[in-house]
C-alpha cells in the first residue's frame, strides 16, 4: 500500500470520544496528507459528524490528539482549517456578504476585494447583497464554501456537503472541490452517503464503522477489480459485521 | 500563530449582528422614547401645577424647571422594568441566538478562542445598555432645551422626590456631570442581568427561554428583597440578619447604586468641597451609599458572568 507523503497535513492519534456509556469514536488514528481529497466513509452512526466535530474544536475529546501540520495548538490548527460541520448556518436576516464579513471577523478579518473573489469563486456574486433567508440550499452550500475559505485554509473538512442537493448541484459541488484542490492547492476531507460522488472524487478513502477505522488506504487499492466504492464499501463493513458476529 | 482577530474585530461582529436584527436602531430608539416621555411628561405636570396655581389665585412668575430636570427624569424612567425588559431582550438575543440558528459552529470552528467571543458579546451588551441610557439622556436634555431652557430656579424641588438632590447643585456643569455618572449607574445596574442572560443563554441556547428564566429570577430576587425588608423592619427573631442581607439582594444594591449619581453625589460635591479626600474616604455613609451597592453589583456581575463563562468554554457546540 502506498503511503502518502508526510508530514500530515491532519493527523488524529487515538481519538476517543463517548456520550456517557456509549463509546461514539474509539482508538481513531487518521492521516490525510497534502493534496489528497480525503473521503471518510462509514454507516450513519458510524461518528463520522463527532470525528470531524473533534477536529474542528466543537466538542472535547476523552482522549486523543489532533494534529494539523504536526499542531496540536486548536487555535493555530483551525488557522488551516476551514469548515463545515452538518450543513452551513447563517443569520437568515442578512445578506450573503455581511455574513461573510461576520464570519471574516472571527479569523482575523478580511479584506472586500477577498470576499468578491471568494463570492465569484463559488457563483454567487450577482445574489450577494440578497439576504441568506432567500437563497436555495444549493446557494447555501457555496455560501457555506465561501465561509470556509475565509482565512486561506490549507485544509477544508466538508461534512455531507452535496446534501440536499440536486443532480446539477452535486456537480458543481464537485467541480468546486476539484478546482479548489487543483487551482488552490487544497487538501479536502470530506464525508458524504453520495458514494459515487466520492469514488469520482477522492484519491484516498478511510472507512469508519462503530467508532473505529476499518479501512484506510488510496482508493485504487481498496478497490477491487471492477469494484465500484459502493460494492468495496459494502464488502469492508460486511466483513467487519461478520467477524464481529464470530 | 496566536488568536487571530482583534477584540475590536470581534466587537464589530457582534454590532453588525444586532445592526442587521434591526435591535441596535430599536434600542436607540426606545431611549430617545424615553426622553421623550420625560419632557413631554414634566411639561405636562408643569402645566397642570400651573393651571392649579391660576385656579388658586397664586401667582407664579418663577421658571421651576430646566433641561437637567428632563435628564434626570428620563435616566429614573430608564432605570423603570419596561427599558430593563428590553434590554433583557437585547441580551438574551445576544447570547442565545447564534446557539439557536446553530452559527456558534461556524463561530468557535475558526482561528479564535472562546473567552474573546464571550468577552465581545459582554462588552458589546455593556455597550447597548450605556448606548441606550445615553440616549434617553441627551433625547431629554435637547426636548428639555426647547421646553424649558437653559435656567430655572430648582431651589423648588428641593422636597420633590428623585429629582430633590438637584435643588442643592447650583453648578450647571456638576448637575450635567452627575446625570452622566447616572448614566454610568444605570449601565452598571444592568451588568448583573447581562450576567443572567450569558449564564441562562448557555444553558438553554435558546433566546425565549434565556428571557423568561432570567425574568424568573430577576423576580425571584425582587420578592427576596421584598420579603428581607419587610422582616428587617418586623420585630422577628433575625431581623438584624434580614437587615444585613437586604441590601446585598441584586434588587437592593442595584437600587443603592442607581442612587449614587443623585443624593450621595450630592452629599459627596458638597463634602469634596470642603474635606480632604482621606477624610472622604473615612466617611461611613461611602461604604453604605457607593461601596457596598458598588460591591454586591460586581459580585453578582462576575457571579453569573464567570459561570456563563464556564459553561461557554466547556460545552460542547452542535
Amino acid at each position: 500500500m502506498t503511503e502518502p507523503r508526510q508530514p500530515w497535513v491532519l493527523e488524529t492519534r487515538n481519538l476517543r470520544r463517548c456520550y456517557g456509556e456509549h463509546v461514539v469514536v474509539e482508538g481513531l488514528n487518521l492521516t490525510v496528507g497534502k493534496g489528497d481529497i480525503y473521503g471518510f466513509l462509514g454507516p450513519n452512526g458510524a461518528g463520522k459528524t463527532t470525528t470531524m466535530r473533534m477536529i474542528l474544536g466543537l466538542i472535547a475529546r476523552d482522549a486523543g490528539e489532533v494534529l494539523v501540520f504536526g499542531s496540536a495548538d486548536p487555535i493555530k490548527a483551525r488557522a488551516r482549517i476551514g469548515g463545515i460541520v452538518e450543513g452551513p448556518r447563517f443569520y437568515p436576516y442578512l445578506s450573503g456578504r455581511e455574513n461573510l464579513r461576520i464570519f471574516a471577523a472571527y479569523s482575523g478579518g478580511c479584506e472586500e476585494q477577498r470576499l468578491d473573489e471568494l463570492l465569484e469563486l463559488v457563483r454567487l456574486r450577482e445574489r450577494c447583497l440578497d439576504r441568506v433567508s432567500t437563497y436555495s440550499l444549493g446557494m447555501r452550500q457555496r455560501l457555506g464554501i465561501a465561509q470556509a475559505l475565509l482565512n486561506a485554509p490549507d485544509l477544508l473538512l466538508l461534512d455531507e456537503p452535496s446534501n440536499g442537493l440536486d443532480p446539477k448541484g452535486i456537480r458543481e459541488m464537485r467541480e468546486l472541490i476539484l478546482r479548489l484542490r487543483d487551482e488552490n492547492g487544497l487538501t479536502v476531507f470530506v464525508s458524504s452517503h453520495v458514494l459515487s460522488e466520492l469514488d469520482r472524487l477522492c484519491n484516498r478513502i478511510g472507512i469508519l464503522q462503530d467508532g473505529r477505522k476499518v479501512a484506510e488506504g488510496p482508493t485504487a487499492e481498496l478497490l477491487r477489480d471492477g469494484e465500484d466504492l459502493e460494492s468495496a464499501f459494502l464488502r469492508i463493513t460486511a466483513q467487519v459485521e461478520g467477524a464481529q458476529i464470530k | 500563530m496566536s488568536d487571530r482577530s482583534s477584540f475590536s474585530l470581534l466587537c464589530s461582529a457582534e454590532f453588525r449582528k444586532l445592526r442587521g436584527r434591526g435591535l441596535l436602531p430599536a434600542v436607540l430608539l426606545f431611549g430617545a422614547a424615553h426622553g421623550i416621555a420625560a419632557g413631554l411628561g414634566i411639561r405636562a405636570l408643569e402645566l397642570l401645577g400651573g393651571k392649579a396655581l391660576d385656579a388658586s389665585g397664586v401667582e407664579s412668575s418663577r421658571d421651576l424647571l430646566d433641561f437637567t430636570v428632563a435628564g434626570e427624569v428620563a435616566l429614573q424612567l430608564a432605570a423603570a422594568p419596561i427599558h430593563g425588559f428590553a434590554m433583557l431582550l437585547l441580551f438574551a438575543i445576544l447570547w442565545a441566538e447564534d446557539f439557536s440558528l446553530g452559527t456558534m459552529a461556524m463561530i468557535v470552528s475558526r482561528p479564535v478562542a472562546r473567552w474573546r467571543v464571550f468577552a465581545a458579546k459582554f462588552t458589546v451588551g455593556s455597550c447597548c445598555a450605556a448606548a441606550s441610557l445615553l440616549m434617553a439622556l441627551l433625547t431629554a436634555l435637547v426636548l428639555g432645551t426647547a421646553l424649558f431652557g437653559l435656567n430655572g430656579d430648582l431651589s423648588a424641588l428641593e422636597s420633590i422626590p428623585l429629582v430633590g438632590w438637584m435643588a442643592a447643585l447650583p453648578s450647571l456643569p456638576m448637575r450635567l456631570i452627575h446625570l452622566l455618572s447616572g448614566v454610568l449607574a444605570g449601565t452598571l445596574v444592568l451588568l448583573p442581568a447581562l450576567g443572567i442572560t450569558a449564564l441562562l443563554g448557555n444553558l438553554s441556547r435558546s433566546p425565549v427561554l434565556t428571557l423568561f428564566s432570567s425574568l424568573l429570577i430577576l423576580l425571584a430576587d425582587f420578592f427576596a428583597h421584598g420579603i428581607l425588608s419587610i422582616w428587617s423592619n418586623s420585630q422577628l427573631r433575625g431581623a438584624e440578619l434580614a437587615e444585613m442581607v437586604q441590601p446585598w439582594t441584586l434588587w437592593g444594591s442595584g437600587r443603592a447604586l442607581f442612587k449614587i449619581h443623585g443624593p450621595w453625589a450630592e452629599s459627596w460635591t458638597i463634602e469634596a468641597a470642603s474635606v480632604q479626600t482621606a477624610e472622604l474616604v473615612n466617611d461611613p455613609s461611602l461604604w453604605s451609599q457607593l461601596g457596598q451597592p458598588l460591591l454586591g453589583t460586581l459580585i453578582w456581575t462576575l457571579l453569573f458572568t464567570s459561570l456563563g463563562l464556564l459553561l461557554f468554554r466547556s460545552r460542547d457546540v452542535s
